[in-house]
């Protein structure tokens, strides 16, 4: 009994030992990972070069150096990188110099008899190379994830193990000003696609020892590098376990854009708000870290997401804080205001147009009635129209290039609408909501809220259609419901007003002054909620009359 | 997966749902007939009633703004007969092509005769139905009947309700010799008790004769024109009588409800020649008392004055004060004529309009329980009413009060 | 058992949601009484009944106390016995049902009657009912973030239908006091206590407040907040319409219709419109969740997310069934309707439990300290 069992459990394992694909052709690109995966370095060089032609198809940009080292010892040395990732002149000044250079003319006692390979080998590592950063590595996998990432990587023969080299560099874009959060005043520097100027922007903001990073390996496929910051001590430790949790449990092939994560580590996957905040600029998530909140920044894109964030993240601009808190105030309070107006405006027209004719002033009723008489189309049906009408020259104008936008915007904007007036398509009432809707919907500071506002107008429209105000009302009670039953990260999304948190108040739809902002949002901190010290009200000496 | 499939169906089926049947209550803003006036009259038929509707024609009346005047008509005035009100209401769909929308309504107008016999059977429809406003002016035309009424112009507004209501917004601001009276007043003094209910006095006048020169235009051209020229007063729903001018400024001081005006008054030692004093502010108190078992009203009266024009050139030797105490002796005099006349008339007509009897209910409310009975035709009759009026005149103008002209 | 309402609230969220659940009242039934024959001397029948309603409070205070983390529904369980117990449990949750369908059938019967005739009251009411079950169905937290976001708006709302009109109030109208003797005012003011009877829902809440200490303040707030808006309510009604105020079926409504207010937008009618239907939308959502969670306490339920739109339609079909015409509804608490049930329903029966609760106490203790764990 125990003998079958063991002979079952043998056969078991022998299943389990990885198959050995001689050749790569008709195999699975998941069998082939694990078979990268369960492969080690071996001693022989010419062996090991095979090994990672192999798996890497002896692809064109990969770049193979033979050297010999030591001017006694002849010991070959193989260097790899791949071309156009590294930078030559750190690779020819850090590595293959000091090689092929005086330092690699060993001395009688450390040439041959006294050394072992593995001692030459670490002697290498430690005395010759000149890169910034060596790792070493002895499998195959790890190698080929450095070497794809930039690094060049040597091989000794006899050693079953590589050496990893820094020596990254390649065409990137410059840190430039940001595209679609600009700012009047503030910094006027933004994300770019490379994770490490990233978090080199939000280090220089943040000169703490605390400013924490960690890195996550995110799709099985594009390996993209993901790193989470925060100020340890500040945020609670529960919600970067959950953030790593959430990030770590993601399985999938590719991740291009922060956006892939957002989707999949989200709270409410089918809600038309978002949850998470995007943003490129370092300074928002500098302040969004030091109010406890955590920022996921992932390679290849400029924008950095930020959780957990409530519905009032999304009104506020960083440009809120520069200003003075008067400027700021008015600011939020319209933003307020424009939002609601975006999502109701179309349909409140819409509802009193079709059923409650008494609301307005008699002469601006008339006046609609007039407008209205030779328009062939039910209201509904006409603010549909219009509106889908401006969501197309919307889309239009953006992917458009730039030089045929301005086109469009006229071709649309002013002959399309012109013209559907006066022939009397549309009245002009309706063209002036919608346009004063569409200027509202892009008053949000953030454009993933933005988009939200404009997908939920078209609901909003069909209830008011058919059901009027009543039917607006519904809607905005149905949008109420749901946003007070959403959460970001643990931290409910009404947060400052629903839960009501007032000592959150003073920066929401106001925004106090400076020396006002004594404690950190009570929702995200608790260990250190008081942030600066109260009394700091500006109280400048009291001028003495001078004659 | 099924439960989100089955999650798509629900709200699919509700979307659906609401598009093919939900459209019950919906009313296109150009399909609708947009009632500005209604006049209420006796038809024919001694058992129906006739109603006759001042309707907006959208384009006209905006048309303006875009191409110049327009010189088709803004209104369309459309007549029509029912058992009832509602029943009338109804009866125009075989002559309009719109559905009568009547939350932008502003004049009702009744004709004399309807008035006269009593309007308890018409007015149930204006105040149950929720498009009704209760805001809109009752008028009742004097000698005609409501349609007729609407029929005349006001030359300078686009339609007739605009005009009617500019007139009389305009008279309880500079005139005070009519009543404003809404709808929900009408209502209100019906239902009180104690109080009777007062409606705007319409006319129409022929011109010229003009007796009032003010404010008549264009007088080659038009033949008829609206006037706003008192009140009328009602017993119950039935109309009883008229009230003029005077009296009708008579029943605003009682009543508190001077918006402005002018007081005329003799100058002082001259016959025929006049000063005028523009009302600035007012103030009116009733004060209700029984005396010896009797009740007795006690009206006070404040007015404040500011001098505004005055016909001759003249000098009073003897001085400023003594003139402004006789200039504010006769204004008070004025006042006191204007509300013994209005009370006069109404103890006449047997109609307490003023709510004397809603003030003793209200600080005598024992008595009222004994008085009440026969309140209009016997205690209002008898009741003592006693006014006590002072009046101040407060200043001259840029110029000083007297000014020697010419001497 | 499992936790059937894991949801706390704050002492602020608790007054929200009570006094939301009161708008209603104060906006169509409170300022005439509909039925009664009080008058313009309504507001002093409204503060009658707040002091008589304050005893009560406190014996529902007492009664959580004495009963920590328990509902009304578990502790007659305990007071009464498994059979009697139950059967107050099914007249209580009977009546939550039907204040749910009461508060929803108000609502939609002023949208027809006011704004939209032609559309069928069904539509209204399934409408509101859907999204209240969606809404108790998401728990008790979501219902009192709701309301903090509701509730000072509708304060909002409530301030500018009582100042706005305040150009047509005529004080003389208060006048006389009591003209036809006190017993109108004391017929109208058990129509009001009935009317308070709804704050026995606070029952279903105290177990889930954070500060249970509190308990009595908030719950005292809540009744005297109540009671004084009800009381301007009916105070400002009766200073624009005098003596015609009786006559009325929807004051609020016909009171902002008497605002004559230039501004852009001349007719503020829809004013009241928007803070019945929220306030009318919390109640009805308030009172199906606590006719879902004493369902599921009564009948030991492991969970009650799924009783949401079953207990909805049923609230739905009552709101249909139980009053034929507008008048059954606004009338509901008069004598002649349902106002003694509904004092039964929660005075007396709140009164029997205390007694019960305490007999329950002097008995054990009586009995020794040994039949305590």
């Amino acid at each position: 009994m125990v003998l079958l069992l063991e002979r079952l459990w043998q056969r078991l394992r022998r299943k389990k030992e990885t198959p050995q694909p001689r050749d790569f052709d008709g195999v699975s690109l998941s069998e082939l990972l694990e078979f990268i995966q369960s492969q080690d370095l071996v001693s022989d060089l010419k062996e090991n070069e095979a090994m990672i032609k192999q798996a890497l198809g002896d692809s064109s940009d990969l770049t193979l150096r033979h050297l010999r080292f030591g001017r006694e010892l002849q010991i070959p040395v193989l260097v790899l990188h791949i071309d156009g990732m590294v930078d030559s002149e750190t690779l020819m000044n850090g590595l293959i110099g000091p090689i092929l250079g005086k330092s690699s003319w060993l001395s009688e006692e450390e040439s041959g008899q006294r050394l072992s390979r593995s001692e030459l080998f670490l002697l290498m590592k430690e005395q010759i190379l000149r890169n910034s950063s060596v790792h070493e590595t002895a499998s195959l996998d790890e190698l080929l994830d450095y070497l794809v990432r930039g690094n060049a990587v040597l091989l000794m023969d006899g050693v079953p193990k590589a050496l990893a080299c820094e020596v990254k560099g390649w065409a990137e874009r410059n840190v430039q000003q940001p595209t679609t959060e600009v700012a009047v005043r503030g910094p006027q520097n933004a994300f770019i696609e490379n994770r490490r100027v990233n978090t080199t922007l939000l280090r220089r903001i943040i000169a703490s020892p605390l400013l924490w990073f960690e890195d996550f390996k995110v799709g099985a496929v594009t390996n993209t590098m993901v790193t989470i910051a925060y100020i340890k001590g500040l945020v609670e430790d529960s919600l970067v376990e959950e953030v790593r949790e959430r990030i770590s449990s993601i399985e999938i092939d590719a991740i291009f854009e922060s956006g892939h994560i957002e989707e999949l580590i989200e709270d409410a996957p089918y809600s038309p708000f978002p949850t998470i905040l995007r943003t490129e600029r370092p300074d928002k998530v500098a302040a969004a870290l030091l109010e406890g909140r955590v920022a996921i920044i992932t390679d290849g894109t400029p924008y950095v997401l930020v959780v957990p964030v409530t519905f009032q993240s999304f009104l506020t601009a960083a440009e809120d804080y520069y200003e003075r808190f008067f400027t700021g105030s008015v600011v939020r309070f319209i933003r307020a205001v424009a939002f609601f107006l975006a999502l109701t405006l179309p349909s409140t027209y819409v509802a009193v147009t079709n059923f409650h004719q008494e609301l307005l002033p008699t002469s601006l009723t008339l006046s609609i009635a007039a407008q209205r008489e030779g328009v062939p189309f039910v209201a509904i049906v006409e603010a549909l129209f219009l509106e889908v009408s401006f969501e197309l020259l919307r889309e239009a104008g953006i992917r458009l290039p730039k030089a045929i936008g301005p086109a469009i915007s006229i071709v649309g904007a002013l002959i399309l609408g012109e013209a559907a007036v006066s022939a009397g398509l549309v009245s002009s009432a309706l063209v002036i909501v919608v346009a004063a809707t569409a200027i509202a919907s892009f008053i949000s500071p953030i454009y993933s809220m933005s988009i939200s506002v404009h997908l939920l107008r078209f609901p909003m429209i069909l209830l008011a259609g058919t059901l009027g105000l009543f039917g607006v009302m519904m809607g905005l009670a149905a949008i109420l419901i749901h946003l007070c039953s959403v959460r970001s990260f643990g931290v409910p999304y009404l947060t400052p007003l629903a839960p009501a948190v007032p000592s959150e108040w003073k920066d929401t739809v106001v925004r106090v002054p400076m020396w006002k902002m004594d404690t950190r949002p009570k929702s995200l901190v608790k260990k250190e909620f008081i942030r600066q010290s109260p009394r700091q009200r500006p109280q400048p000496p009291e001028q003495e009359d001078t004659e | 997966m099924t439960g989100n499939s089955r999650k798509v169906l629900v709200v699919m089926l509700i979307v659906i749902s609401m598009l093919l049947g939900g459209c019950w209550s919906r009313r296109d803003v150009e399909r609708l007939a947009f009632v500005l006036a209604v006049a209420v009259d006796k038809a024919q038929d001694p058992d129906k009633v006739q109603l006759t509707v001042e309707l907006a024609r959208p384009s006209a009346l905006t048309a303006t703004s875009q191409g110049g005047g327009s010189l088709e008509s803004a209104v369309w005035r459309v007549s029509s007969t029912g058992y009832t009100v509602f029943d009338a209401i109804r009866n125009f769909a075989s002559q309009v092509p719109r559905q009568l929308f009547w939350s932008h309504n502003r004049l009702i107008v009744f004709g004399e005769e309807i008035a006269r016999e009593g309007l308890e059977d018409v007015l149930d429809a204006f105040f149950r139905d929720p498009e009704m406003r209760r805001s809109v002016k009752v008028i009742v035309c004097k000698g005609d009947t409501g349609a007729n009424f609407l029929l005349v112009d006001v030359p300078l507004e686009r339609v007739l309700s605009g005009g009617i209501q500019g007139i009389i917004s305009s008279s309880v601001e500079k005139l005070s010799t009519m009543v404003d009276i809404g709808l929900n007043y009408f209502g209100r003094a019906l239902s009180a008790d104690g109080l009777e209910p007062i409606a705007v006095r319409g006319e129409i006048i022929d011109l010229p004769p003009d007796e009032d020169p003010r404010g008549s235009l264009e007088r080659t051209k038009i033949s008829k024109a609206p006037r706003i020229t008192g009140a009328a007063v009602f017993k119950g729903t039935k109309l009883v009588g008229w009230l003029d001018k005077p009296e009708a400024r008579g029943f605003n001081w009682i009543k508190g409800k001077i918006g402005g005006g002018v007081i005329t008054v003799e100058k002082p030692n001259e016959r025929n020649k006049f000063i005028a004093v523009e009302i600035v502010r007012t103030r009116s108190n009733i004060k209700t008392e029984i005396v010896g078992g009797k009740p007795k009203v006690t009206i006070k009266v404040e007015c404040m004055g500011n001098f505004a024009d005055r016909e001759n050139v003249y000098v009073n030797p003897e001085g400023v004060a003594p003139t402004v105490l006789s200039i504010e002796r006769q204004m008070a005099a004025v006042i006191r004529n204007e509300i013994e006349a209005a009370v006069k008339k109404a103890k006449e007509f047997g109609s307490d309009i003023f709510g004397f009897g809603e003030a003793f209910y209200r600080f005598h409310p024992k008595e009222w329980k004994r008085l009440r009975e026969d309140w209009n035709d016997k205690g209002f009759r008898e009741l003592q009413v006693e006014v006590e009026v002072k009046a101040m005149l407060r200043r001259s103008g840029l110029i000083e009060l007297e000014v020697p002209l010419g001497k | 058992m499992a936790v059937l309402e894991g949801g706390r609230i704050s002492g602020k969220q608790f007054i929200a949601l009570a006094v939301l659940t009161r708008i209603l009242a104060a906006l169509l039934e409170a300022p005439t009484i509909s039925g009664t024959n009080a008058g313009h001397d309504v507001w002093i029948a409204i503060l009658i009944s707040t002091f008589l309603t304050l005893p009560w409070v406190f014996l529902w205070v007492q009664l959580a106390k004495m009963y920590p983390g328990k509902t009304i529904i578990q502790y007659s369980m305990d007071i009464l016995g498994p059979w009697f117990g139950r059967l107050v449990g099914l007249v209580l949750i009977v009546y939550f049902l039907q204040q749910s369908a009461h508060a929803v059938r108000v609502a939609a019967d002023a949208y027809v009657t006011t704004i939209m005739p032609e559309t069928p009251l069904i539509v209204f009411i399934a409408i509101m009912t859907a999204l209240s079950s969606n809404c108790a169905r998401s728990g008790l937290e979501v219902l009192a973030r709701a309301a903090d976001i509701v509730f000072p708006l509708v304060m909002f709302l409530l301030v500018l239908i009582l100042v706005l009109p305040i150009g047509t109030a005529d004080p003389l109208n208060l006048l006389p006091v009591a003209a036809y003797g006190w017993q109108p005012i004391f017929e109208a003011s058990l129509s009001s206590f009935a009317i308070f009877g709804e704050l026995i829902v606070m029952t279903m809440l105290f177990p889930y407040l954070d500060e249970a200490k509190e308990a009595n303040r908030l719950a005292v707030t809540t009744v005297l907040l109540a009671g004084f808006l009800f009381t301007v309510f009916s105070i400002v009604v009766a200073l624009v319409f005098g003596p015609a105020m009786g006559s009325l079926i929807f004051p609020a409504f016909s009171l902002s219709r008497s605002i004559e207010f230039a501004f852009v937008v001349e007719r503020v009618e829809v004013i009241p419109l928007v803070a019945w239907t929220l306030g009318a939308g919390v109640k009805q959502t308030v009172f199906l969740w606590a006719a879902m969670l004493g369902i599921a306490q009564l009948f030991n339920l492991s969970e009650m997310k799924s009783l949401a739109y079953p207990v909805g339609a049923l609230v739905a079909s009552f709101s249909v069934w139980l009053f034929s015409t507008i008048f059954d509804a606004l009338q509901f608490y008069t004598a002649a309707e349902f106002g003694p049930l509904a004092i039964i329903a929660t005075y007396v029966i709140s009164l029997v439990l205390y007694i019960g609760a305490l007999i329950r106490r002097s008995v054990r203790s009586s009995r020794g300290e040994e039949a305590r764990p």
